[in-house]
Order: C-alpha cells, then sequence, then structure tokens
C-alpha cells in the first residue's frame, strides 16, 4: 500500500530538493580557486561535448494535479558557438522544447539549465531528454511517475575519509541506503566524482550494499573536489513488489593537501561517430595534459603529457563497466591520443589515465555512443 | 672566505691559492683558480698525517670520484703521493646548509621540499656507487646554484667521532645516528638518518636533539623521537621513518627519494626527477662568497672611465710576467706608477680601490697585488697580462736597468747602447699596449738615445727615426702608438665579450644601452658571446628605463595614465617629471613632508597627497592647492579616471569618493576590510574592492548599493571606459560584466590571473598584473603579451601608451621602464589551430593540416599558396629535403599520399593495411625512402617505404613515433618517444634506448648536419647531445638560469654551430652547441607549444610554428639581428658615449 502523503508536503519536499540542488550547483564558483590555471592552447579548440546531464529531480514524481517543475542540467566542454537544442520526448510521443540558459562557467565547462513544468496528466513512464551542442548529441532517459509507482529511497551519512587527504593516498566512501520496506542487501550505489574546478561529474567507482544498506569502497585520491553517492532505483513492477526509486546523497568535498606530485586531466574527449551500426569502428580521441612542476612560465602552467598510456572502458546502458580495458593508447607528443575500438552496443565509453611519472590520476571523462 | 695564512702555501700544482675556504679534522680546503682562471676548491691534508690519514684521503678521492657528478663537487685531480696530498673538485659558488639557514632562516614548504629531495637524490647517487657518507649534515651540503651538493664524503672522520682515541668529542654529533653512537657497523642507513636530521635542521635552524652536554645528545639520539611537527606530509612521513631507531627500519635512499618525488622504481628517471626538483633549491642571495673576479670586476667597475683606462698600467706595473704564465706580483714603490699621465692623485684612487677589497696590499711604502691568484682568477687582468708578455718581460728589464742608472747617479755608462737600445726603443715605441714607461724609464731612455746620437753613427738613421718614434709616444701619452694586428684583434675580442657582459647586466636597468651594447660588441669582434647579446637584445622587451631626479628615500611616486608624466613627491616639493625626456615639467613647493601616499589625475593636473594627518589635492597647472583639505590619514587614494573625482581608503577603515574641485565628499561608507575603489569613466559608479576578494558596487548619484556582478567575487575590478562594462578578475580569469540592464558576463580573458588591472584609456586594450608578469589584452580578449618582470616593487603601476605601442610601469625608487608591446609587425596566423606542420625545402614551404584543410604557406612571404590541398586531414607531414615532395600520412582513411608540391598533385595514394592512422614521417636524406610511423592508439613498427617505387621495403624491428629524424649520411633512423631506439639502415639493427630513461620519453630528436651529433630533447632535462656514432652522451644543454622547458621542438643550423629548440611554453631559443651555452634570452615566441622550427636559407633567419598557429622569423644572421635591433634602438652610440661605455677599445661606428 502506497504511504499516504499530502500535497503540500510533496511540492514542498520537490522544492527543498530543487533548492538544494541549485544551492549545491552554484556554490560551484565560490570553490573555485585561482591557483588552477588552464593550458595555454588547446582549451578553445576542444571539440563541442556534452560532460554530463541530469535531470533534477530524478525520478520524476508527480502529484496528482499538480503543476510539476523539473530542472534539465547540462554540462559541456568546448565550444558550439551556440546555445544547446533540446527536446523533451514523452512515452506517449508528446515532445516539448527546452530552452536552456547558462548557468555556470568553470575553466573547461559550461553549465546550462533549461527549466520545464510537467502539467497534470502528462503520460507517465520513460521520458528522454535529447540534447544537441555542436555534433554532440546526448541522451538522457528518466522516469515520470506517480508517488505510488516505487518506494523512496535515500541516501544517509554518505562520507568521504580522511578529510582533508593526502595527495595520491586512500580515501573511503561510505553510507547507507535507507528504504522504508525493501531488503537492502546488495544493491549497487556509484560512486560519483566532480573536481573542484569543474562541474560535471563522472562516476569513479561502484560499491554494493551490505545487510543494513551500508557500503563502503576505498580508492586513491587524486584531487580535490566534490563526491556523491547515486542508487539508480529498480525497475517498476520489480523487487518483489517493493521496487525502489533512484536517489542520489548530498555532495561531500574532500580536500586535499598538495604534494609533489603533478594533475593531470583530459582535455577534449570524443567517441565518435554516434549513432552508429554495431561493428563499426568508433574513434575515440582527446588530449591529455598535466601540471608543468614547480616553477611554470607565465600562462604556461599546464602542457601536454607525452608518452602516457590512457585506457578506455565500456559500460552498456543499463549495466556495469567493463572489468578490464577494452583498449588502450599512448599519447604523442602533444599529449594527444586516438583510438578506433569497435561498437557493438549503446553504452557508455570512458578513457581513464591512471598517473605516470610523477603525475596524479586524471579524472575519467565518458562519452555516450549510440549503437543502431 | 679568509684570506691565506702565514705559512699557508701560495702554489699547489697548477693551481693558485686565493684564500681559505674551511678547516676540518683531516686538512684545509682553499679557494684556488687554474691557469684557465677556473675557481676550483684545493683540499690539503695536514701536513705530518700518518700514512692510514693518507689512505682515508686517498678513499675519499676514489669515492667521490665514483659518485655522479651532478650531486656532488665534481674532483678534478687527486695527487696523494705529492709533497703536499691535495684533492682539487669543482668550485661549488654557494654556502653550506648551515650558513644558508643563518642567513636566510628556516626552509618552509616547497623549498624545504626541494631542498630534502636535493639531498636524498644526492644520496642515492652516493649509495649507488656503494658509497656510505657517513658525515652528512648541513656543513656538508653546499646550497650551489644549481641545487643543492653533498661534500666531503667518504672520509670517516676518526679523529671527530672516534670514542676510544681521545676519549671526547672533537665535533658535532648531531647528526650522528643510533647504531653509530652504540659503535655499531654503519651501513648506508646512518645516511639515511642523518637525511631526516639534516631535513629538520633545514626545517627548524635547529638539530633534531639537544639538551645540556653530549650525554644529554646521546640519550635523545638513542631513546627520543624527534619533534617533526613542523613539517608536512609527505615529508614528515618520511623523515620519520628515516629517524627510525632500528636502522632495519630505515627506508633506502631510493625509497626515500621515490617516495619524494614519485614514480617507478628504476633509478636513473628517480635520479632524473630529483634533480629536476632540486635545480631550484636556490642559496640566499648574496650567500655565495663573490670570486676573486667578481670582486675585481667590481672595483674595476666602480671607478670613473678616465681611471678606469689607467687601471693596467697600475697594475701591470705590478706583476712579474712567469713561465707558461705563472705570473707572480711584484713589490713597487708608488713613484714607480707615475708615468706623466698616471699622477699621484690618480694612483691612489686607483690603488685605494683595489685596496678596499683587499686585492692590493700596502706593506712598509710599498704596494703589491695582495693574492698570487688574482692573474689567474680575474680575465681581464690575465688578458692584460697575456697580450703584453713578451712586453712585460723587456719592461722588467728595462725597470731594472733604469732603477740602475739612477741608483748608481745616472752615469752614462748604466745607459743603454747598440742592440738593448734599439730593442728597447722598438719596444717602447710600438709593441706596448698597457705599459707605460714611468718617468724615470722614460728619462733613462732618452738619456739613452742622446749618448747613442753622439756615439753610434753607424746607427744613427736607425736610430733616429725610433727616436721620433718614442717621443711620439712618449709626448702623446697614449697607450701605444702602432699596435700589433694580433694584439689589436686579441684586445677587441677581449673588449666584445666585457661589452657582451655589460649590455646582459644592463638589460632591465638600462635596457636602450645594453641593446646599442650589443651592436658595439658584435662591431668590436664576431665572438660567441657578442652574438648572444644581440639576440637577447630581440628577445628584450624593455626599450628603455627612464631614471627620476634624485631623490631621497622619503619620496613617493605616481604614473599618470598615459605612463607619459611621474609625479614625485619629495621634502616638500611635488614635481612633474616628464618621463620621455626626462626633464622637469613643472614643480610645486609645499606639499608637505611626511608624505605617505600620493596620486595622480590621469592627465596630470590633479595631484593628491596623503599626509600623517591629512590629504590635500594641488591643482599643478595653477600651482595651489584645491579645495579644503581633507582630515583624516588616507592609506591608500586615487583619481577617478575623468579626474573629476577622488578615491580614498582612510585608516579609520572607510571608503570615500570627493569631488575634486568643490571638495564636496559624495560618499563615505564603513568598510573594515576596504582596500581600494574603483570609479567609472561617467563618475556615477564606484567600486570598493575588500579583503577576502570581495567587491561592492555603489551607485554615487543616488549613494544606494547596487547588486555586483559575478556574486561580488573579484581580486580586483576596473570600468570600462565605454560605462557600460566592468571588468572583474576573480579566480583564474578576467570576466567583463555587462552592467547595462541583466548583468551578462562577456568576455574573458582566460588565464590573466590578474591581481590588478586596468583598461588603456580608449578601452580597446586591457593591462593586467599577476604578481610576476605583466600582461596586455585586447577588450576581445585576445592576448597580445605575458612578460615576466625583472623588477616589481613599483607595481601594480602600469600604464599602456596613447599608441598601444608602450608600455610604462614604476620600478622602485620611482625610475619609469617602458616596454615595446607591439615591436614591430605581429607574426602572421596561418590558422587558429595547427593539427600538424612541416617545413620544408629550407623553410621556404610550410605545410600546414588546420582543423578543417591542409594548406601550403610560403614561409617568407607569410602567405598562403593556392587553395588547400584536396587531402583527407593530415596526421603526419614531411617534405622531401629537395622540398619537391611533401608526404601526407591521414587518419580517415588510413592513407599515405605522395604530392608533387610544384604541379600540387597527387603523385600517389598509399592504403595502409591493419593501421588506424599515421602517427609519424621522415623522408630520407636521399629523398628515396620515406619511414612511416602507423599506429594503432600506440605505435606500430617503423616501415620504410621506396617513394619512386610507391611500394614498403621494410618493416623495422622497432615501434616509431611522432619524433624521428633521419642521420643526414642516412646511416640511421633515431625514435624518440619513451621506447626510444636507434637503427642502424640498411642492416636495421636497433639499439633499444640509447638516449637514456626519462620520465616523457624523448621529446625532438635532431642530427647535426655533419652526423657526428645527435640532439635529444627532453621534458624538463633539457637538450642531450650523444656522439652519433658511440651513442655516448658528450654534453648537456641546459640554461645557465630560469627554469627548463619541455624541449619539443629542435634544429641544427646548417653549419651545425646553433642548436635551436623549441618548447612546450611556446619559448624558441638558440644554443652555441661547441660551448653548450644559451645564445641570448628565449624568445616567447608562441603562446602554446612549438610545433615546428627550422632555419631558412644559409642558416640566416630562423622560422618557428606554434600550435596556437603564429609564424615567427627570427634574425640569426648576426648582421641582420644588428640591424634589427638597430632598428629597435633607434640611435646609436655617438663617440663619446662610446668612451664612457667602452674604454679599453677605440670607436666603431655602432648603428
Amino acid at each position: 500500500m502506497a504511504r499516504p502523503h499530502s500535497r503540500g508536503v510533496l511540492s514542498k519536499g520537490v522544492l527543498t530538493v530543487l533548492r538544494l540542488l541549485l544551492l549545491l550547483w552554484t556554490s560551484t564558483l565560490a570553490r573555485l580557486s585561482g591557483g588552477g590555471r588552464r593550458p595555454g592552447d588547446g582549451r578553445d579548440r576542444d571539440p563541442a561535448a556534452v560532460e554530463y546531464a541530469e535531470v533534477v529531480p530524478d525520478p520524476v514524481v508527480l502529484e496528482r494535479g499538480a503543476r510539476t517543475p523539473i530542472l534539465i542540467n547540462l554540462v559541456t566542454s568546448g565550444s558550439a558557438g551556440e546555445r544547446p537544442r533540446g527536446v523533451l520526448e514523452g512515452p506517449d510521443g508528446s515532445r516539448a522544447e527546452l530552452g536552456f540558459d547558462r548557468s555556470d562557467k568553470a575553466p573547461y565547462e559550461e553549465g546550462w539549465r533549461a527549466e520545464h513544468v510537467f502539467l497534470p496528466g502528462i503520460a507517465l513512464g520513460t521520458w528522454r531528454a535529447v540534447i544537441e551542442y555542436g555534433a554532440a548529441v546526448h541522451e538522457l532517459e528518466f522516469s515520470v511517475e506517480d508517488a505510488e509507482e516505487r518506494d523512496p529511497a535515500t541516501i544517509v551519512d554518505f562520507r568521504v575519509v580522511a578529510d582533508p587527504v593526502e595527495e595520491d593516498a586512500p580515501i573511503t566512501l561510505a553510507g547507507f541506503l535507507k528504504a522504508e520496506r525493501s531488503r537492502l542487501r546488495d544493491r549497487r550505489v556509484v560512486l560519483s566524482f566532480r573536481p573542484e574546478d569543474a562541474l560535471a561529474w563522472s562516476e569513479i567507482a561502484e560499491a554494493w550494499t551490505g545487510e543494513d544498506g551500508d557500503f563502503a569502497v576505498t580508492l586513491d585520491a587524486w584531487e580535490p573536489g566534490w563526491w556523491r553517492a547515486v542508487y539508480y532505483g529498480t525497475p517498476r513492477w520489480s523487487d518483489g513488489g517493493h521496487p525502489l526509486r533512484g536517489t542520489r546523497s548530498e555532495a561531500v568535498f574532500m580536500a586535499m593537501r598538495s604534494g609533489p606530485k603533478t594533475r593531470s586531466r583530459f582535455s577534449g574527449y570524443t567517441a565518435l561517430p554516434s549513432p552508429t551500426s554495431a561493428g563499426k569502428l568508433v574513434k575515440h580521441s582527446g588530449r591529455l595534459i598535466h601540471e608543468t612542476p614547480l616553477d611554470p612560465p607565465p600562462g604556461v602552467e599546464w602542457v601536454a603529457a607525452a608518452s602516457r598510456e590512457v585506457t578506455f572502458w565500456f559500460r552498456p546502458a543499463g549495466g556495469s563497466w567493463s572489468p578490464n580495458p577494452v583498449g588502450r593508447a599512448t599519447t604523442t607528443n602533444n599529449g594527444s591520443f586516438t583510438k578506433k575500438l569497435t561498437a557493438s552496443r549503446s553504452g557508455e565509453w570512458q578513457v581513464r589515465y591512471g598517473g605516470q611519472s610523477g603525475d596524479l590520476k586524471a579524472t575519467p571523462k565518458s562519452r555516450q555512443v549510440k549503437v543502431r | 672566505m679568509a684570506a691565506l695564512a702565514p705559512g699557508d702555501p701560495r702554489r699547489i700544482g697548477e693551481y693558485w691559492l686565493a684564500g681559505r675556504l674551511g678547516e676540518g679534522g683531516q686538512g684545509i680546503v682553499y679557494e684556488a683558480y687554474d691557469a684557465a682562471g677556473r675557481r676550483v676548491a684545493v683540499k690539503v691534508l695536514r701536513a705530518g698525517d700518518g700514512v692510514g690519514t693518507r689512505a682515508r684521503f686517498a678513499k675519499e678521492a676514489a669515492a667521490a670520484r665514483r659518485v655522479a657528478p651532478f650531486c656532488t663537487a665534481r674532483v678534478i685531480e687527486a695527487d696523494l703521493d705529492a709533497p703536499l696530498p691535495h684533492i682539487v673538485s669543482e668550485y661549488v659558488g654557494g654556502p653550506s646548509l648551515r650558513r644558508a639557514v643563518e642567513l636566510d632562516g628556516p626552509y618552509e614548504e616547497d623549498r624545504l621540499y626541494r631542498l630534502a629531495t636535493g639531498v636524498a637524490t644526492a644520496l642515492a647517487a652516493i649509495h649507488q656507487a656503494s658509497v656510505i657518507h657517513r658525515d652528512l649534515k648541513p656543513d656538508n651540503v653546499l646550497i650551489g646554484p644549481d641545487g643543492p651538493r653533498v661534500i666531503d664524503f667518504g672520509i670517516a672522520r676518526t679523529r671527530e667521532m672516534s670514542l676510544t682515541t681521545t676519549g671526547h668529542m672533537a665535533g658535532t654529533p648531531a647528526f650522528m645516528a643510533p647504531e653509530i653512537v652504540l659503535g655499531r657497523r654503519a651501513g648506508p642507513e646512518v645516511d639515511v638518518w642523518a637525511w631526516g636530521a639534516v631535513t629538520v635542521f633545514a626545517a627548524t635552524g635547529r638539530e633534531p636533539f639537544g639538551g645540556d652536554g653530549v650525554a644529554a645528545l646521546f640519550h635523545g639520539i638513542l631513546a627520543e623521537e624527534p619533534d617533526l611537527s613542523m613539517l608536512k606530509e609527505p615529508l614528515r612521513g618520511l623523515v620519520a621513518a628515516a629517524m627510525a631507531k632500528d636502522p632495519r627500519d630505515r627506508p633506502s635512499s631510493r625509497r626515500l627519494l621515490l617516495g619524494l618525488v614519485g614514480g617507478g622504481d628504476e633509478l636513473a628517471p628517480l635520479l632524473a626527477a630529483g634533480t629536476r626538483t632540486a635545480e631550484l633549491v636556490r642559496p640566499p642571495a648574496g650567500a655565495s662568497p663573490p670570486s676573486l673576479a667578481t670582486l675585481a670586476e667590481e672595483v674595476y667597475a666602480g671607478l670613473v672611465p678616465g681611471d678606469r683606462a689607467l687601471v693596467p698600467r697600475v697594475l701591470l706595473r705590478m706583476i712579474t710576467p712567469g713561465e707558461g704564465g705563472d705570473d707572480l706580483p711584484r713589490r713597487v714603490r708608488p713613484d714607480d706608477l707615475l708615468d706623466g699621465v698616471v699622477g699621484a692623485e690618480t694612483a691612489e684612487r686607483v690603488l685605494s680601490a683595489f685596496a678596499r677589497m683587499d686585492l692590493v696590499a700596502r706593506e712598509g711604502g710599498e704596494v703589491s697585488v695582495a693574492n698570487a691568484a688574482l692573474p689567474r682568477a680575474w680575465p681581464r687582468l690575465r688578458e692584460w697580462i697575456d697580450a703584453e708578455r713578451d712586453g712585460l718581460r723587456f719592461h722588467r728589464r728595462l725597470g731594472e736597468a733604469a732603477a740602475l742608472w739612477d741608483g748608481h747617479g745616472r752615469r752614462p755608462g748604466d745607459l743603454y747602447q747598440g742592440t738593448a737600445l734599439e730593442t728597447a726603443v722598438a719596444w717602447a715605441a710600438t709593441g706596448r699596449r698597457h705599459v707605460t714607461l714611468n718617468l724615470l724609464e722614460s728619462a733613462f731612455l732618452d738619456a739613452s738615445l742622446a749618448l747613442g746620437r753622439v756615439r753610434g753613427r753607424r746607427r744613427r738613421q736607425l736610430t733616429a727615426a725610433l727616436a721620433a718614434l718614442l717621443v711620439l709616444a712618449l709626448a702623446s701619452a697614449v697607450v701605444a702608438v702602432v699596435q700589433g694586428a694580433a694584439a689589436a684583434r686579441q684586445r677587441d675580442v677581449a673588449a666584445a665579450r666585457q661589452t657582451a657582459a655589460r649590455a646582459d647586466s644592463l638589460r632591465s636597468s638600462d635596457p636602450a644601452t645594453a641593446m646599442l651594447l650589443s651592436v658595439a660588441a658584435w662591431r668590436l669582434a664576431p665572438v660567441s658571446e657578442a652574438r648572444a647579446a644581440l639576440y637577447g637584445s630581440l628577445a628584450q622587451r624593455e626599450r628603455r628605463v627612464s631614471a627620476p631626479p634624485k631623490v631621497t628615500a622619503e619620496a613617493r611616486f605616481a604614473l599618470s595614465g598615459d605612463g607619459l608624466t611621474l609625479a614625485v613627491v619629495d621634502q616638500d616639493r611635488a614635481v612633474l617629471w616628464d618621463v620621455a625626456a626626462g626633464r622637469e615639467r613643472g614643480a610645486v613647493s609645499g606639499v608637505g613632508r611626511a608624505v605617505r601616499e600620493v596620486a595622480l589625475s590621469r592627465d596630470g593636473r590633479w595631484l593628491a597627497v596623503a599626509g600623517e594627518r591629512s590629504v590635500r589635492v594641488w591643482d599643478l597647472s595653477a600651482r595651489r592647492p584645491a579645495g579644503p583639505e581633507i582630515a583624516g590619514a588616507a592609506r591608500w587614494l586615487e583619481f577617478g579616471p575623468s579626474g573629476r573625482l577622488l578615491a580614498l581608503v582612510t585608516d579609520g577603515g572607510r571608503w570615500q569618493v570627493w569631488g575634486v574641485a568643490g571638495g564636496a565628499r559624495l560618499i563615505d561608507r564603513p568598510a573594515s576590510g576596504a582596500e581600494a575603489v574603483a570609479v567609472s569613466y561617467d563618475d556615477r559608479l564606484a567600486a570598493p574592492m575588500l579583503d577576502g576578494d570581495r567587491f561592492e558596487l555603489w551607485d554615487l548619484t543616488t549613494g544606494r548599493r547596487l547588486r555586483a556582478p559575478g556574486g561580488g567575487r573579484a581580486v580586483w575590478v576596473a570600468f570600462d571606459p565605454d560605462g557600460r562594462t566592468l571588468a572583474v578578475s576573480a579566480g583564474p580569469d578576467v570576466v567583463f560584466w555587462d552592467l547595462t540592464g541583466r548583468a551578462r558576463p562577456g568576455t574573458r580573458l582566460e588565464g590573466a590571473g590578474a591581481v590588478w588591472l586596468a583598461f588603456g584609456a580608449d578601452g580597446r586594450l586591457v593591462v593586467t598584473y599577476d604578481k610576476r608578469s605583466v600582461g596586455l589584452w585586447t577588450s576581445e580578449g585576445v592576448s597580445l603579451l605575458r612578460y615576466p618582470l625583472a623588477d616589481t616593487t613599483g607595481m601594480p603601476s602600469a600604464a599602456i601608451g596613447a599608441d598601444g605601442r608602450a608600455l610604462s610601469y614604476l620600478l622602485g625608487g620611482g625610475a619609469v621602464a617602458v616596454l615595446d608591446v607591439d615591436a614591430g609587425d605581429r607574426p602572421p596566423r596561418l590558422a587558429s589551430e595547427i593539427r600538424t606542420v612541416a617545413f620544408g625545402g629550407d623553410a621556404r614551404l610550410a605545410a600546414v593540416q588546420t582543423a578543417t584543410s591542409l594548406e601550403l604557406w610560403d614561409v617568407a612571404a607569410g602567405r598562403r599558396l593556392g587553395d588547400p590541398l584536396e587531402s583527407p586531414a593530415a596526421t603526419a607531414l614531411a617534405f622531401s629535403p629537395d622540398g619537391r615532395l611533401l608526404a601526407v600520412g591521414a587518419e580517415d582513411p588510413p592513407v599515405l599520399t605522395l604530392w608533387d608540391v610544384a604541379r600540387r598533385e597527387r603523385l600517389a595514394a598509399l592504403p595502409l593495411a591493419d593501421v588506424s592512422w599515421v602517427g609519424g614521417l621522415a623522408f630520407s636524406p636521399d629523398g628515396r625512402t620515406l619511414a612511416v610511423s602507423p599506429s594503432n592508439g600506440s605505435f606500430e613498427r617503423v616501415q620504410l617505404w621506396d617513394v619512386a617505387a610507391h611500394r614498403k621495403s621494410a618493416v623495422l624491428a622497432h615501434e616509431g613515433g611522432d619524433v624521428m629524424a633521419f642521420r643526414p649520411d642516412g646511416a640511421a633512423l633515431a625514435v624518440g618517444g619513451l621506447g626510444n631506439a636507434l637503427v642502424a639502415l640498411p642492416s636495421g639493427r636497433v639499439w633499444d634506448r640509447p638516449f637514456g630513461p626519462s620520465d616523457d620519453g624523448v621529446r625532438s630528436v635532431a642530427f647535426s648536419p655533419d652526423s657526428r651529433t645527435v640532439a635529444t630533447g627532453f621534458s624538463k632535462l633539457g637538450v642531450d647531445l650523444w656522439d652519433a656514432s658511440t651513442r655516448r652522451r658528450i654534453g648537456r644543454l641546459a640554461p645557465t638560469q630560469g627554469r627548463l622547458d619541455d624541449v619539443v621542438a629542435l634544429a641544427f643550423s646548417p653549419d651545425g654551430r646553433l642548436l635551436a629548440t623549441g618548447g612546450a611554453s611556446g619559448d624558441v631559443r638558440l644554443w652555441d652547441v661547441a660551448a653548450r651555452l644559451p645564445l641570448g634570452r628565449p624568445y616567447s615566441a608562441h603562446s602554446g607549444q612549438v610545433a615546428a622550427l627550422a632555419f631558412g636559407p644559409g642558416g640566416r633567419d630562423l622560422y618557428s610554428l606554434g600550435g596556437d598557429g603564429t609564424l615567427q622569423r627570427y634574425p640569426v644572421d648576426p648582421e641582420r639581428a644588428a640591424a634589427a635591433v638597430c632598428a629597435r634602438a633607434g640611435t646609436t652610440l655617438s663617440e663619446d658615449e662610446w668612451r664612457g661605455l667602452i674604454p679599453e677599445a677605440s670607436y666603431r661606428k655602432v648603428c
């Protein structure tokens, strides 16, 4: 039986979540430090790409008879010379244009926001936001449902230890998945990271919950930034009649003491073409840069990281990351890499760099590739 | 340096001792100079020490020789069988760590980390050589100019440390490891302990364990934990581990280094990384004792030009030339120095100047060169002596003969006659340069000639001619009448070198003169130093430095908005100073004393003077105060850009804006953290800047606070002259906010990092300052310049001239420096982005793959040749050596195409099987073979293609790379990257990694035109030069000062003498290959990585292409460089100026 609740409580809840997320979103700039300078070259020439998109709230839970506002937050990199364009597509074929306004700016990225209001009576089910930015197309699927459809879940007590952490030292991310009526064991929780001076979230690791919904994962820190845990929920009508909604934890900031190693990052990663046909090659290319140590010349804090090995990973839509890299490439003298890999299924590709010769790891970059 | 003590030897072997550097248990260390004037350290074993000591001494020499030289003082020579056994080692110009800490205080943060890394690197290298230092302590760590060096190792120091022989401690055992205290075996772990202790000392200035007496100290070492609270991770953990009581618990020096610099476990890259980190440890300023040469040169430079010219006459008289350069000091009476030109007063001035620096000694009415090493150590003196070595011997004999003649009552029988007279007169008339005849010697020769005229009819004519010459020489009192051609050449070379050095020393203080001196040096002699100075002038942005009027230390300065006028307030008087003309433009008296701050309006009409208790505005045109006095002390003040308002921040923590003329207060707000206030051009808005990187926006017309754009966060803000835009510097960028209507961010100055910024008067240009460099930007956000400033004491104060060609800023003491910001034409920009590029045919052509097309360019003209080639996007390009063919490697599809460049015709399209793309291409010198590096994400094995037959002829047994070069004789192919290789051709034999291990691999490679040398560029390790046959490293090019760039492009000049390097930072620099020295300063050429470098026809020009799409040309031919420098200088050196600046050489036309 669905838990009784009042309209007022729900809309207030949605607004609170929206407000919180907005606050988090806009607090990014406050966290930007003056120290992180960008490379003197390459930054304006990165191809236009969608780095990250999310709908807030996710899932969208409608209240009967009420207007439900949602936000689509988008992070792009490179320049397309124009605003992103987006369309919402409902399960019933209904469509609505999304108007994006620039909401934020980070050294490599731009944040955009589109507002939409779901009116009473719209179709329930899986909605898609199809977002185009330059040549890049990004699809974001999300569920629009009523309150009774799935049980709410929350992630509580999410924390990162140690904080602050030493460079390249282990950190543990831990928390609890909570839900009223469901068994909480063996649920997959994804840990995402957002560097201090970036807007996009990247999936870094996953953890499986224990008996009490507890989860913990230990990995090595590489740069300061925000962590959060995401639970994607279970499909309707699954889970013994008590499916769970997805949920995101609060973002927790992790400070890091800088040490002797140099930070590294990807600048401009593309996996094209998308969409493509099964069995065709998809070209993964981009550039790896790192900070120059100690006393860089003015304006040249980041330079090409040459002769570095980068690896490629794949996660089919709805699945998990490949246990091993599906490809490797070595960066050239100007830090660029190119690798052609066969696409067999739709999903997300990720390029990773584990750090080499005094470099810290780079925050991985992901791109969707759709296979027709 | 302490002076030599009585009983100290003056010379050991080939080394002349100059003073004592230190004294230890085992011997005395002297500063000394070799025959070439090189400064060395000579350690001499104490006399009377026995065989055992001598054996240890031998051990030290052997150990020091085994250890890699970069981390210690290199042993040059050791002679243990000599009467005075000694070790000669490199002189490390820097204080010991102990002295550095005394001078400069403890090390902190990065400096400490770098120091610890440097010492750990040295230890790792020492242990690698199977040597245990056993006496590492702050006194044995020298802070050299290129990082810390560990010295004095291998000595057991038994006398100091043994408890058994003497029963007490002679030295300080504070750095002993517990096992030594316990008398156990001392393995390499004792050095690791000592590293920890030395690091604690560096961080605190104290030894890690103290207490009263040795017992307390030993208790500490054995039982107490050192206090490491002042250390941060990772140092703290490493030091704690290093100082573990049980030696088995301590990490090895290699593990230490690994913990410090990270990376893999291989030692060579670890050492390279450690050295790289430690190279930035610098000795405290002034800590290194100056060499004799420096002291002597300072004295010389401090003399007025007239006296300077006479120094050789004075000093040469005090030297007895020896055989083979063993010149000895000679005592002379001051009277002996007088020659008619050098008078008693002059002689006294010169002698006193040198005596003040202990370079000349006076004893019993006589003077002498105080230090026997001076002729070796001071190049200038050595050159004077060398130029006149034979003449000096003549002169000594002449002087002795004259003294004898005079001493014996000037009897005719003691005069010169015959051959002796002829030789002496010929020398006196024609062979001298600096040596002059003193009054006695002149009289002696005169008398000899007079006697000769009477006696020698046979020789009359000859003697008469000589006499005429002598008369001329003596009467004109010039240095010499006729000079030998060789001597003149030698003199010019010496003068050219000195002039070049002077040019470089004047770069920031007198840039205009520096430019002219560099040309003058080249005009004197075409030596490498002169060439370097010319290139230095081309790279120099400073146009001139205008000195202010003479002021006291109380003076305050303000520069006008256009940089043309300087206001100087000093001693109750305000002077308006015309910066360009260097003269007063007006003055006002009665402005007050004890002035704290001054401000000058943009138009130079109003001057605001903040005193101890009030602020007063002066109308400089009317020379009287404007408006009433503003009560209260201001700690900052500045006029609004209109000149109608004055903004100030009071001591009481308020910010105010006042009307200048009427003295009305427009606004007065409390804000405890106010630091400065920006006022808009239309006087409508004010933006106080507060601490904590905040600012506010106020409407001055209503007195209301407005919403500040960007959340009110800024380090600095400035209003645009159009009144619509506020430039806000927050974080790495400056963002322009549109203040009209809905505030929106617009243009960004990306990466400006500005702590201060200002608009030019017309709003087209923006000047930024980031604490190190000044930046110039267009208001569209295009970066025009970023230039590091040598002197930032007067910053922020930069002003851009109305024409946008000059940028002025204040130096300390009120001098104003002017930078050329638009020197010459802007470089052509071939594209907004370059993916790959190749120069061809002596840099006549460039093939450029832009983001969209493949284009051919005429390099000299900077113009595109026709439409783009119809080719798939190139991933690699190469021209054949004759420039006729272009090879294009592509990706989609992976194909190799060959083009006839002249006809723009595709000759072949060769598909490449099983590869994704072509990553690298290189033509063989005969143009018949093309090396192709295919890639599938990582490089595959190199393929050789037959160019004529259009087929693959071989696959080499090594992976390729995007960095490849054929040896000019075609006998080898060098491949860069992490797995670098040298492949012999045609045999295909591979030498794997001949160019050593390094973090990032070989980033660039080039062969010298004679095929003998291969140069490899690295990340932050400079350039290595290798013998192309033996593959041995024969040299390294690294800047003598400043940072090391990632060397990503290399090119030898056609004659092989010069090497050009291009860096990841966009810098381009030239090197003298033989001397292994940089030629001039680097050119800040591109805003991104250098993509390609090539010398033009005949090596007269160097071209570089940057990833930013710009093409730069540098005149390499010195005549062209000189012409370019002259054009920039816009003037020349007059004869008078020449005499003042270059007294040692006769005038040449400069520009």
